[in-house]
């Protein structure tokens, strides 16, 4: 099926789906936002990269550039974080993991999309850091970092499964190959 | 062509598509680089942006905060007895502090009698409801929903019942951001009582921030008390911030006296300094011999024979000479003593009577 002969419908879905890449997204800010672990030895996940990974390896359509710019820039500006790097980071990392959705044939195996995800993750973080230490910045130790990181990977399998399996999103390439 | 992904894969689309990349990624980067370079301006449109979104955040923040306090209630039920034993013995030890401390709040009432101490007036607070924290490993930072329309005033000192929390680093209109102490850009300057040495207090991430630049480590013992010293005037002097630990390397940390696992309201202090002492007094001639004329008479004569006058300064009836009360002995002679050495305590006013009552904290 080619992009232009899917026609009123398709063009319908996906923008339903950006919407809820919107409000998953938002949704996920405002968790993360919540006063519940302030301290380092509780770290919390990152939410917001759950649901952004998870659209751009199932749904890469309805992850407009735009919009994951848009996302990311208030996401640094709520959490507080270093302004711009961690756009700048998510949205090269989030363009790393459509390229993967493009590059790789369709029956994907899950494993591998986590590990992407979580490996991805991981670089963004450490591309934040290096921003900060080259414009000194005092950025946390990286053992610091690394629960914060874990916890992520832990994270993405069990957001993927609540947008697949609850709210019936990005079919995987396995079910859309049947 | 198009795949059934929808991703257009032209050589057109694809080269528009990393141009557009491109562009994005030099306009983020020159956005990290106008947040170092010039951070008060890019945290006031920051906290533009939490203003917005600050009703949302507090009823999202609800729900949440409610399952939080329904796992805290389960863990604490599940804990119960030994929470009870626990609780006893604090009271039993807190019972024998309470004494000491009606004591000292008896002792400390007749000396300030005796010296005729003034409370600062400009001492107040406010109290705000922590509504979000950072959630991420770069910062350990909450948001407060009072802001600006609340009297909050950026660096202002942030407390919870027991202890220092953090600070102001952010101001919106009906919101603001708090540094906590454990964030690795936090610097206070701190005094160790009861042996007087100074230090900074530098948060590294974990939840004991380090003692930096001790004076005299030997003379500090684990135990003993960390409060701010008030240098720089952001914060008040004396407020409690926590003990004296040694750290798994045996360098000096401190226990903070505030819980920051369980912060849920918050005061913000709104602290002004009495008086900033920032130019020698009257007594004191700036350049070339005395005239005859005295100090006081030249340009720069201030009214109460301290600092030079304000951009608001009168000529009032203290400065005519026949006017003038005769100083309280000492306080022309000794022209740079702080006026607030403890918190909510400042020396005498020139020319304040002996039988002058104290004030009153508001």
């Amino acid at each position: 099926m080619s992009g232009g002969a899917a026609g009123p419908g398709a063009a319908f879905r996906r923008a339903a789906e950006v919407l809820v890449l919107l409000l998953g997204a938002l949704a996920a800010l405002m968790a993360q936002l919540a006063p519940l672990a302030p301290l380092p030895d509780a770290p919390m996940p990152d939410l917001f990269w759950c649901v952004l990974s998870f659209f751009a390896l199932r749904r890469p359509e309805a992850t407009p550039m735009l919009l994951v710019f848009a996302l990311t820039l208030t996401r640094d500006a709520l959490l507080g974080g270093p302004l711009g790097a961690g756009a700048l980071s998510l949205l090269l990392g989030t363009e790393m993991l459509r390229l993967r959705a493009r590059a790789t044939p369709a029956p994907r195996s899950l494993l591998g999309d986590w590990a992407a995800a979580a490996l991805v993750y991981a670089a963004a973080v450490g591309l934040q850091w290096l921003m900060m230490a080259l414009t000194f910045a005092q950025p946390p130790s990286p053992m610091a970092l690394a629960p914060h990181v874990a916890t992520t990977a832990l994270a993405i399998p069990l957001i993927a499964g609540f947008l697949r399996y609850v709210l019936r999103l990005g079919a995987s390439p396995r079910e859309s190959e049947a | 062509m198009a795949r059934d992904d929808g991703i257009a894969e032209g050589g057109a689309a694809r080269a528009l598509r990393r141009i557009l990349l491109l562009v994005l990624c030099l306009f983020l980067l020159a956005v990290f680089a106008f947040w170092r370079l010039d951070n008060p301006r890019v945290d006031r449109i920051r906290m533009s942006v939490v203003d917005g979104l600050q009703p949302v955040i507090e009823r999202v923040g609800g729900p949440l905060d409610f399952l939080s306090a329904m796992v805290a209630d389960f863990e604490n039920f599940v804990r119960v007895y030994e929470q009870n034993e626990a609780l006893r013995l604090e009271i039993q030890r807190l019972r024998a502090w309470r004494e000491s401390a009606l004591a000292l709040e008896q002792e400390n009432a007749r000396l300030r009698a005796l010296n005729n101490v003034r409370l600062s007036p400009s001492l107040g607070f406010v109290t705000g409801e922590v509504i979000g924290d950072s959630g991420g490993p770069f910062l350990a930072t909450g948001l407060i929903n009072v802001g600006r329309r609340d009297g909050v005033m950026d660096g202002a000192a942030v407390m919870d019942g027991a202890g220092l929390a953090g600070r102001v680093v952010g101001l919106g209109r009906r919101a603001a951001r708090i540094l906590y102490l454990t964030d690795y850009s936090s610097r206070i300057p701190v005094l160790i009582r009861p042996s007087g040495r100074r230090a900074i207090l530098s948060g590294d991430g974990g939840p004991a921030p380090r003692l930096d630049f001790l004076e005299d480590p030997d003379e500090v013992r684990p135990g003993d008390r960390v409060v701010t010293s008030g240098d720089g005037e952001v914060f008040p002097p004396e407020l409690s911030i926590g003990l004296v630990i040694a750290g798994p390397d045996g360098s000096p940390r401190t226990r903070l006296a505030a819980d920051l696992e369980r912060l849920e309201f918050v005061r913000v202090l709104r602290y002004r300094p009495d008086t900033s002492i920032d130019q020698p007094g009257g007594l004191i001639h700036r350049g070339g011999p005395l005239d005859e004329t005295g100090p006081e008479s030249g340009p720069d004569a201030a009214p109460d024979g301290g600092g030079a006058p304000g951009p608001d300064a009168r000529p009032g009836p203290e400065a005519r000479p026949e006017a003038r009360p005769a100083p309280p002995p000492g306080a022309a002679t000794i022209p740079f003593l702080t006026p607030s050495l403890t918190p909510g305590f400042s020396a005498p006013a020139p020319g304040a009577g002996a039988g002058a009552a104290p004030g009153t904290r508001p």
